[in-house]
């Protein structure tokens, strides 16, 4: 009897520590939530970092977030991944040739979020995105992703955003060139002492 | 201030390319700026391999006798023209910070610029420019689409490689009016601008032979994003695309020009 409630305490203690966010990812988001506090919208799983948020601040200024209102500022939000898909859905053909709406699709409460390209990109270029994100997500339970909102629709249970990044334990993939590296970003011009104040 | 492009060809050669009879015969100095460009030289008696030499692009030949403008030249008619020019967007960043009206006078400047030179039916409207500068590169214009491929989309108006250049070539589908600039210009704001308004209006074109019509300037934007036809057949992605461009249309033209 006694052995059969040790190994029930081991097991407890094992989906415990397997749930639990370690203390120092706890500190780092307590601190990026203080810096940020507009930015990241519910929980991150302990797959966020102070740079990662930091860059939605260098897209555009943070404000509060509220569906009636579309935003250039990239939001973070974390998902499962069961139910998730990656699309290249065919637009039309342009002088590259053959394109497509990248779309990353998440449904959370019933609710299916689109983030979406911001215009047709050249189909190989989706499907190049569309194979980083079968890596970057296989094994994983979680994914965190941002971007702008464009248009909520609840009533159809859908809502769409502008992809701007995601990221898994394994890695980040971006839209544009950079975008899961702030060093990049500041390089190239991003003022963060400016753009991480509220929108005037 | 006058117009920025004179509606008669031989007065804009006069007045704004001034250059074109005597860039080729003007010697590039030691000391002149400006990019030196490379030129294959066929195989000659002297090189029968053939070789690559340089030439400055004040020297460049031109002898299709078609407008090609180049970066130094572009560069010039904003700085002598441009703040001058009075229908301006919607000078509100929104929420872009002070990028999301930094490059209004561009706009403003290549916009009037354009309508000028082609004379379209319905001119272009700075505001539906800049609205589409903000969905297309959230006014950054260092930004390359895919990282992975350097021929990718890139900079304020997101101009490919393939487009750069079908912009630059005389023998292609842009009767005139042509631009000469490298792959990495196209991150420099005044000549994405001054490529973007020229790419748009031949979008516009494009889907105006596709449609049998004028097409209006916002089926010229979907036809810049490639979704023209997706919007017609009902495509949800589409619509949502162009919704988001229309939103911003909408709040700089809230606002009304200067």
């Amino acid at each position: 009897m006694r052995n059969k409630i040790a190994f029930l305490l081991f097991l407890v203690l094992i989906s415990a520590s397997a749930c639990t966010i370690p203390a120092h990812k706890k500190a780092a988001e307590d601190n990026y939530r203080s810096k940020y506090p507009y930015t990241v919208l519910g929980e991150d799983y302990g797959l966020l970092t102070e740079d990662d948020v930091a860059i939605s601040s260098c897209i555009a200024h943070p404000s509060p977030f509220s569906l009636q209102e579309s935003s250039p500022h990239p939001y973070w939000q974390c998902f499962s991944l069961s139910g998730s898909a990656f699309e290249c859905e065919e637009a039309d053909e342009n002088e590259e040739g053959r394109t497509a709406i990248l779309a990353v699709v998440l449904k959370k409460d019933g609710i299916t979020n689109d983030y979406l390209s911001r215009r047709a990109i050249p189909l190989d270029a989706c499907n190049s995105h569309k194979d980083d994100w079968v890596r970057l997500t296989s094994n994983q339970k979680f994914v965190c992703i941002s971007g702008g909102l464009i248009n909520d629709d609840s009533d159809k249970m859908y809502r769409s955003w502008i992809f701007e990044s995601y990221k898994t334990a394994k890695g980040c993939d971006s839209y544009f060139q950079g975008g899961c590296n702030l060093a990049h970003k500041i390089q190239n011009g991003c003022n963060l002492a400016i753009m991480a104040q509220p929108a005037p | 201030m006058g117009p920025l492009m004179p509606k008669k060809k031989s007065d804009r050669t006069k007045k704004l390319r001034p250059k074109k009879t005597i860039r080729n015969k003007k010697q590039p100095s030691a000391s002149s700026s400006g990019p030196l460009h490379p030129m294959k030289v066929p195989p000659s008696k002297t090189f029968p391999d053939g070789h690559i030499t340089t030439r400055h692009e004040h020297c460049r030949h031109n002898p299709s006798g078609r407008d090609q403008f180049y970066p130094d030249e572009i560069h010039e008619i904003a700085k002598e023209h441009f703040s001058k020019v009075k229908k301006r967007p919607c000078p509100l960043p929104l929420k872009f910070g002070s990028s999301g009206s930094a490059y209004d006078e561009l706009i403003a400047g290549w916009v009037q610029y354009w309508n000028e030179l082609l004379t379209p039916d319905v001119p272009l409207e700075p505001n539906l420019f800049k609205a589409l500068v903000a969905s297309e590169s959230s006014f950054d214009p260092n930004i390359l689409a895919d990282r992975k491929n350097p021929k990718s989309a890139r900079g304020l108006t997101q101009i490919t490689d393939d487009t750069r250049k079908i912009l630059g070539d005389e023998k292609g589908e842009l009767k005139d009016h042509h631009i000469t600039a490298t792959r990495e210009e196209m991150n420099d704001p005044n000549i994405s601008i001054y490529a973007g308004v020229r790419w748009l209006f031949h979008k516009r074109h494009l889907a105006s032979s596709k449609l049998g019509r004028m097409a209006t300037w916002e089926e010229a934007v979907a036809e810049y994003k490639s979704i023209r036809q997706g919007l017609k057949r009902g495509v949800k992605r589409d619509k949502v695309l162009m919704d988001r461009f229309l939103k911003y249309l909408e709040d700089y033209r809230k606002c009304g020009t200067k």
